[in-house]
């Protein structure tokens, strides 16, 4: 054997391994869960988020981002609201269009499309207003796989196939790369000295700058007290932010993955004030096979009333 | 893309191209902070902090030509993400920064509190944290600008 085709032979190999992590075998079951789960966490959001309380908006305080900057200001709360109720009416739709097998695969990609892109329409209102918005891109970007989904697929059905397999890796493979770069720019813009500095003790300090307090200040205070744990919390979260893309190659490890979202989103909910619990909701959607823990759930015997 | 398009075994080569080519982009614009949104650099708290802090502070003279700070919590929704406007002010031109002084006039106006013009201060404060409570001590105050447009 030459060593020029041992370098083909294992370029091919790295080449083959990376295709299968990103475009690798899944069930059907599991990409159905997915795009039902993306849907409800678009309606959710459109539901409970007040984006038709951003206007009207004076002009001047309108910047916005490129998909929507051929506005000069604000849509009006008419058009706002109807994009709300219209990613409510994709959702219920994609849901009901299932039980007719003539229509299942086209309604639920229109439905799917419909959401997606109403919902970044939504999600870019809040993003115009002078600051970089990242709190709906986690739910845009995880989800921008599945708009070329096959669409027809069951929850029944559990033989897996790269068919249905590519949706589901590629969408862990987009949320790696968000949490990646979020973990890469602390580095880059701070260096070490981000973790190993007084940078998070201040922080937590000051909490969000502006707007209510957060709900567990004395929680805040009690790490930033004590700097050693300050310091353990800041490379817990760059080793978290940085480490994700490990939980694309290995999935034997996604759930502590899970856990460290809860605790890390929660924990900046509860300790600066800023709100980021979707994050959480998107990575443990993406992250869990799902229908194996919903046959465990569904088989559990209900105990009789006493 | 229709459904007989993608092979049964996989997706067909150019669903792997554009996914690869949305996930080369994102990787881009993260590692070299490109702002492009949806496209962004994930700046989320990458820059350290300190005790102490700076910031644009807007506040609305009145007819008397008293100053009163600009409270975002009693104007609409709409208004609340505003200081992050004031913070691009160095870098805005002189036409945004009267837009955005229009804007932060007239929510006043709506709001009944009449308006002469709106000065915008550099503000540094330090954090004071004390009994589970966070306070801030005024370091430095600077007038940077001043929208007198804003009375119109």
């Amino acid at each position: 054997m030459q060593p020029g085709s041992d370098m083909t032979g294992s370029r091919k190999n790295v080449r083959s391994k990376l295709n299968d992590v990103v475009f690798g075998p899944e069930t059907p079951a599991r990409l159905f869960v997915l795009q039902a789960g993306f849907m409800v966490l678009f309606a959710g959001r459109a539901l409970t988020v007040p984006f038709y309380k951003l206007t009207p908006q004076p002009a001047g305080l309108f910047r916005p981002v490129p998909p929507i900057g051929f506005l000069d200001q604000m849509p009006p709360r008419g058009v706002v609201i109807a994009v709300q109720l219209l990613v409510i009416a994709a959702t219920v739709a994609w849901f009901l269009v299932g039980r007719s097998p003539e229509w299942r695969a086209r309604g639920r990609r229109i439905a799917f499309v419909t959401a997606w892109i109403g919902f970044l329409f939504l999600a870019a209102l809040p993003a115009s207003r002078g600051k970089i918005y990242h709190r709906d891109l986690l739910l845009v970007w995880g989800a921008a796989p599945l708009l070329l989904a096959p669409t027809d697929v069951s929850f029944r059905d559990r033989v897996p196939s790269r068919r249905a397999g590519w949706p589901v890796r590629s969408s862990i493979a987009f949320l790696s790369v968000a949490y990646f770069c979020t973990g890469f720019q602390k580095i880059k813009v701070s260096g070490l000295e981000w973790i190993f500095s007084d940078n998070l003790q201040w922080a937590l300090y000051w909490g969000r700058v502006r707007g209510a307090p957060p709900p567990w200040r004395e929680l805040a205070f009690f790490i930033a007290d004590r700097p050693w744990l300050a310091q353990l919390s800041a490379a817990g979260i760059v080793v978290f932010e940085i480490g994700f893309p490990l939980a694309l190659f290995f999935p034997r490890i996604r759930p502590a993955f899970i856990v460290a979202a809860w605790f890390f989103h929660g924990g900046t909910y509860l300790m600066l004030g800023l709100d980021y619990w979707f994050y959480a909701f998107v990575v443990t959607l993406v992250l869990v096979n799902w229908p194996p823990v919903i046959d465990r759930v569904r088989r559990t015997p209900v105990p009789a009333p006493t | 893309m229709t459904e007989s398009a993608q092979s049964v075994d996989g997706p067909s080569r150019r669903v792997k191209a554009i996914v690869l080519i949305a996930l080369t982009l994102l990787l881009v614009a993260g590692v070299s902070t490109i702002e492009a949104w949806p496209f962004t650099g994930w700046r989320l708290y990458s820059n350290t902090k300190g005790p102490t802090a700076g910031t644009f502070v807007a506040y609305r003279v009145g007819p008397d030509h008293d100053e009163q700070l600009v409270d975002y919590h009693n104007l609409p929704y709409a208004f609340q993400r505003t200081p992050y406007i004031l913070n691009k002010f160095p870098r805005s031109s002189a036409r945004e920064r009267e837009a955005a002084c229009d804007g932060i006039a007239q929510g006043e106006r709506e709001a009944g509190r009449p308006v002469i013009a709106i000065r915008v201060y550099w503000e540094l404060r330090r954090v004071v944290p004390i009994g589970g409570e966070r306070h801030t001590k005024l370091l430095e105050r600077e007038l940077r600008y001043t929208c007198s447009r804003a009375a119109t």
